[in-house]
């Protein structure tokens, strides 16, 4: 049986922050840089994004293809498993739905990878409807290499190791797979709300 | 900083990358995202692949190995091959 304890432990909070910040999160300001290996500098004469896998004819943007791609401003708060959140942040960027607009796949499951070799495994449908994006800017500027520029994954409403930086593409996949951390023990899905942050949360 | 995630006799032990083929101990290598996360890597500090992968998790200490080819260690005494 489970019983519902949000809210029980931990300080008092303002009542706007009530409701909108996971359990086990604390707010920061900054922006706190994590990363699994060294910071990939990809000229971006040598960067495109390509969808691949499950799809008769794949697909592939260079950078001035992508960048011609209907942009979208988007205002999110993003929740890191390392129990940071940061809220209303703004990113520029390209929606998963244009990305995926026309791609006729059985596929169920992606799985996102990026320059310097990360991946991580995301269901097909969190991609879908206005839920993801490919973003290049971060408060107006070009993303900066080190948060993840020329261009990172967001998928804000999963935890943060899901929004893959220095994403070049997707790989449609039948079957859930693990990606680079979820193959020693992260969560599949990584929902904050539901504190999935290990397999069996 | 990598005896709190290793035993401290291990941070000593040669290691052979699988990908590059360089020997380096495993003090030498570059660690990444410790001890900000509850996990790490620790990368070739030749090639820059990741050799091991550690996730903390209640206690317990979950090591992978994607791209070591051999950890050299010593034996317990008395033991045998």
């Amino acid at each position: 049986m489970a019983f519902v304890t949000r809210g029980f432990h931990g300080r008092q909070r303002d009542s706007a922050e009530a409701g909108r910040l996971p359990p086990g999160q604390y707010i920061v300001s900054g922006f706190p840089v994590l990363s699994a290996g060294p910071t990939p500098h990809t000229a971006l004469s040598k960067w495109s994004f390509s969808i691949e896998g499950e799809i008769d004819t794949p697909k592939r943007w260079t950078w001035d293809e992508f960048q011609a791609l209907p942009k979208e401003n988007i205002t999110k708060d993003i929740h890191c498993v390392t129990k940071w959140s940061k809220f209303d942040t703004m990113w520029e960027g390209v929606s998963l739905d244009t990305l995926l607009d026309g791609v006729d796949t059985a596929a169920e499951y992606v799985m996102a990878f990026s320059d310097g070799g990360y991946t991580t495994n995301i269901p097909l449908e969190d991609l879908r409807d206005g839920k993801a994006w490919v973003a290049y800017q971060y408060n107006g500027e070009p993303l900066e290499a080190e948060h993840g520029g020329p261009a990172r994954l967001l998928v804000p409403h999963l935890y943060f190791w899901k929004s893959a930086k220095w994403v070049r593409g997707l790989r449609l996949m039948m079957d859930d797979e693990p990606g680079f951390w979820e193959m020693y023990g992260y969560h599949m899905y990584g929902d904050p709300w539901r504190e999935q942050r290990y397999s069996g949360d | 900083m990598l005896s709190e995630v290793f035993v401290t006799e291990m941070t000593a032990a040669p290691v052979m990358c699988m990908y590059c083929g360089t020997v380096t101990v495993m003090a030498e290598e570059h660690l990444y995202m410790f001890p900000l996360s509850p996990g790490a890597v620790l990368r070739c500090g030749t090639c820059e692949e990741a050799l091991m992968v550690f996730v903390r998790h209640e206690g317990r200490l979950r090591v992978g190995l994607p791209g070591v080819r051999w950890l050299d260690v010593a034996a317990p005494s008395g033991a045998q091959p």
